[in-house]
């Protein structure tokens, strides 16, 4: 296996009855082990981009592809998505529609049963990731008796059970309080460091992308318009809003103080985390000070 | 949300294989069938009535289709004391018979028939809601798969059972939002006419999710390429075959009494409400 993940290759993609492409000529590369996330307004195509990434386009969604995906060096057009599952988990934006079991355990343990592993495996599967979710104890609650956000730990899990190489979520922490989401950011990256899995992540909390991802893609009508680390990306302020992306609140921060001439920040340096921007702000502020006091 | 009719237990009946509840399921239809006699039915509730008290208790008759059964043994059975052909003899009360306008008098052997029906149909009532009752879905889909039919189409079966509880809450989130915004149902007309604008978003809406799950499967790798893992362990121990003996041998015992001594029936010699039950001119 070469170090490559993914490659998307001039993917153009219209949906059934569908005039205006919702992908076009896509070209991206994601290395194994990289933590990407994709920001864009609402029908940018982040969704679609992440059902390329396991077959359901164009196998389940139907409509006309043009170019070529390579996954875990299969051409997606030559297999099937059950076939992609093996390497590539796809948590849904929808908790409620991605449960397919009556019972918890049930659910988390379908995706390794229909892979066929060992019945004491997945056991011991069903533990381990209901126990990373905190939904262990709930494993004979029926799925749909549980809260939005406990179902979308729950759709996690089941993915996390079949132990993807490449993990891809979209919007999976849409019902999630701020404590979950941080949990299921944490998670992730621990996947992503440990085990080299290699993360795609469709968010709208940017300021946790601009903390833990390692790329950010931004899509904007089909095209991705910028692409490169969060600090590159998320200081575009400009370029951000006008596609409606919204920016971490501490790269806001800082451009505003830079636009009010308060303390010059370059563009490409602007903080994206709280952690460089307290150490930015620290330093501004003693420099006033030194300033004041000489 | 109560999403199935299964009561949670710990009884013989819980601890069955479902396949031994499915074949007693069949064997109860059978045999009702194979002597004109209500005694037989009789027999065949009492007995499954007894292990569903002891299986669920008062819970039984919390069940809506339990609470349904006295109105259909009602109804089959008045029915047909009044309109089933095979009626002779009116029944009298005093010296004036029962009688309804076009349909004429009640006959004693209609009702013969009627409370023979009713019985059966008990009789078939019972034995398929203990399957149900006592049955986990989960267990029940496995059972379903393990008798032969293929994986998708049980798991078919399960998953619209998870269908019910998630339409009943969107179409009491739909209804909700109609009524916030002034939905018009004071009488019956309204009422009705309220049900096509809740239709349709329901309708499209669980095409939409059906969509989606069809997509989730396959992303959990539903269908691969290998061979699936049973999750639940299926078998039959000692009780199972006990009881699957014990109903081929009682159904075994009807035929030989059907072909020795006919059916059974003594339809043309009723004439008391006692004598719809036991023969009661045979036992003088």
């Amino acid at each position: 296996m070469d170090s490559q993940a993914l490659k998307l290759k001039d993917v153009t993609y219209w949906y059934p009855g569908t005039e205006k492409c919702a992908l076009e000529k896509i070209n991206l590369e994601i290395k194994t082990g990289e933590f990407v996330g994709i920001v864009g307004a609402n029908g940018a195509g982040r969704s679609t981009l992440c059902y390329c990434m396991n077959g359901l386009v164009p196998h389940s969604l139907g409509g006309k592809m043009e170019g070529e995906i390579i996954v875990h060096g299969i051409d997606t057009a030559k297999s099937t998505t059950a076939e992609i599952a093996q390497w590539v988990g796809l948590v849904f934006s929808d908790p409620e529609a991605q449960l397919t079991q009556l019972l918890v355990a049930d659910e988390v343990a379908f995706g390794p049963a229909n892979l066929g592993l060992p019945r004491e495996k997945i056991a011991q599967l069903v533990q381990e990731n209901l126990k990373l979710v905190q939904l262990d104890g709930l494993e004979e609650r029926n799925t749909h008796s549980l809260s939005g956000g406990q179902q979308q730990r729950l759709a996690i899990a089941s993915v996390l059970a079949m132990n993807p190489d490449i993990l891809i979520l979209d919007e999976p922490t849409s019902n999630l309080d701020p404590r979950g989401t941080y949990e299921v950011f944490s998670i992730v990256t621990k996947l992503n460091r440990e085990n080299h899995t290699t993360v795609v992540m469709v968010e709208y909390q940017v300021d946790l992308l601009a903390e833990f991802a390692d790329r950010i893609l931004v899509l904007d009508h089909g095209n991705i318009i910028l692409d490169g680390p969060p600090g590159e990306v998320f200081s575009q302020v400009d370029k951000l809003s006008a596609v409606g992306v919204q920016v971490p609140q501490v790269t806001k921060l800082f451009r505003q103080l830079d636009h009010e001439a308060v303390v010059h920040v370059d563009q490409a340096t602007t903080p994206v985390t709280v952690e460089k921007g307290s150490t930015e702000l620290a330093k501004v502020l003693k420099k006033t000070v030194d300033a004041r006091l000489s | 949300m109560k999403t199935t009719l299964y009561i949670p237990g710990n009884s013989i009946l819980h601890r069955l294989d479902p396949r031994t509840k499915m074949v007693w399921m069949v064997c109860a239809m059978v045999s009702v069938f194979i002597l004109n006699n209500p005694l037989v039915p009789l027999v065949v509730i009492a007995v499954l009535v007894t292990f569903l008290l002891v299986a669920v208790k008062g819970k039984l008759f919390e069940n809506a289709l339990v609470r349904f059964l006295p109105i259909v043994i009602l109804t089959v059975t008045i029915t047909h004391g009044f309109v089933n052909p095979v009626g002779i003899t009116p029944i009298m009360i005093g010296t004036s018979p029962i009688e309804l306008p076009y349909f004429g008098m009640m006959k004693w052997e209609g009702l013969y028939y009627g409370v023979l029906l009713a019985l059966r149909i008990s009789a078939v009532f019972f034995a398929s809601i203990t399957l149900v009752l006592t049955t986990t879905p989960e267990d029940l889909v496995s059972a379903i798969a393990k008798i032969g039919i293929p994986y998708s189409y049980a798991s078919m079966f399960g998953m619209s059972l998870q269908m019910i509880p998630i339409m009943q809450e969107e179409a009491r989130i739909i209804v909700q939002a109609q009524r916030a915004r002034a939905l018009r149902e004071n009488n019956l007309k309204e009422k009705i006419q309220a049900l096509v604008p809740l239709f349709v978003p329901l309708a499209v809406g669980s095409m939409q999710r059906t969509e989606t799950t069809a997509m989730v499967l396959e992303a959990r790798a539903f269908g691969a390429p290998v061979k699936r893992t049973e999750l639940r362990v299926i078998k039959f121990n000692t009780i199972d075959y006990v009881l699957i003996t014990a109903f081929v041998l009682f159904i075994i015992f009807l035929i030989v009494l059907r072909v020795v001594y006919g059916d059974l029936s003594w339809m043309y010699s009723v004439r008391s409400f006692w004598g719809l039950f036991w023969p009661v001119h045979l036992s003088r």
